[in-house]
């Protein structure tokens, strides 16, 4: 059934049945799960201050 | 067969393996260059094809699932590769086909909505029950029950293997 189950959802990635899929889209909503495209985390990424740019320890850039 | 086009195949199917393909590799730029590839061995293969052993439908599915697979175990080489492409398990092709799509989702339809979710977080995405129990703010031994309820239910509501 395991098996099963994992071919018919790979399956379903390609011919996107609209009832499975809303119920898919559903539980993702509920449980948080969306994957975001590697393009869209680069985007995250370069949106917020990596912390390369404060250095190891951001405290002691303030001390002269 | 032969009377089939390229542009027709192409038009019919390039929404279908495009959005396989990005749901796997999740990045534009090689998704579309793995999408040409799929459809120059669709184009090659054609005169093989054999409507008596699959489907049309299927036979593009398998080879772009196939160059999927292809592309990770050339490129990412030391990363796992993901459950559901890697699952070698004996599962009837014949069963890749419409109806069973919408015969599972009839299935996860009766189900309990917290069955479902963790049927579709565990087989579509693939993730591990011990995530699945924190994403929902459940014990593991909880999910690991209702995981194990949510199959027997689906072996009772899903016809045998092969037989839809």
């Amino acid at each position: 059934m395991e098996g099963r189950l994992r071919r018919l959802f790979d399956y379903q990635r390609f011919e996107k049945n609209p009832e499975l899929q809303q119920m898919i889209d559903s539980a993702h909503l509920r449980n948080e799960s969306r994957e975001l495209s590697l393009d869209e985390l680069e985007m995250v990424s370069a949106a917020g201050i990596p912390e390369s740019a404060w250095g190891k320890n951001p405290d002691k850039k303030l001390i002269k | 067969m032969n009377t089939l086009s390229a542009e027709t195949i192409y038009s019919t199917y390039s929404g279908r393996v495009m959005g396989y393909i990005m749901s796997r590799i999740r990045r534009r730029a090689e998704a579309e260059d793995l999408c040409a590839d799929v459809f120059e061995k669709v184009v090659r293969k054609l005169p093989d094809f054999d409507p008596e052993k699959a489907s049309l439908n299927t036979w593009i599915f398998t080879i772009t699932r196939n160059t999927v697979i292809d592309f990770y175990r050339r490129t990412r080489p030391q990363e796992e590769l993901d459950e559901n492409l890697s699952d070698d398990s004996e599962v009837d092709e014949s069963l890749l086909k419409e109806e069973s799509l919408s015969e599972l989702a009839q299935a996860l339809k009766r189900m309990p909505q917290q069955l479902r979710d963790i049927v579709i977080l565990r087989y579509y995405d693939g993730k591990p029950l011990t995530d699945i129990a924190k994403m929902m703010n459940l014990s593991y031994g909880a999910v690991k029950l209702r995981h194990q309820n949510a199959l027997a239910i689906l072996r009772s509501e899903l016809s045998p293997d092969g037989a839809v």
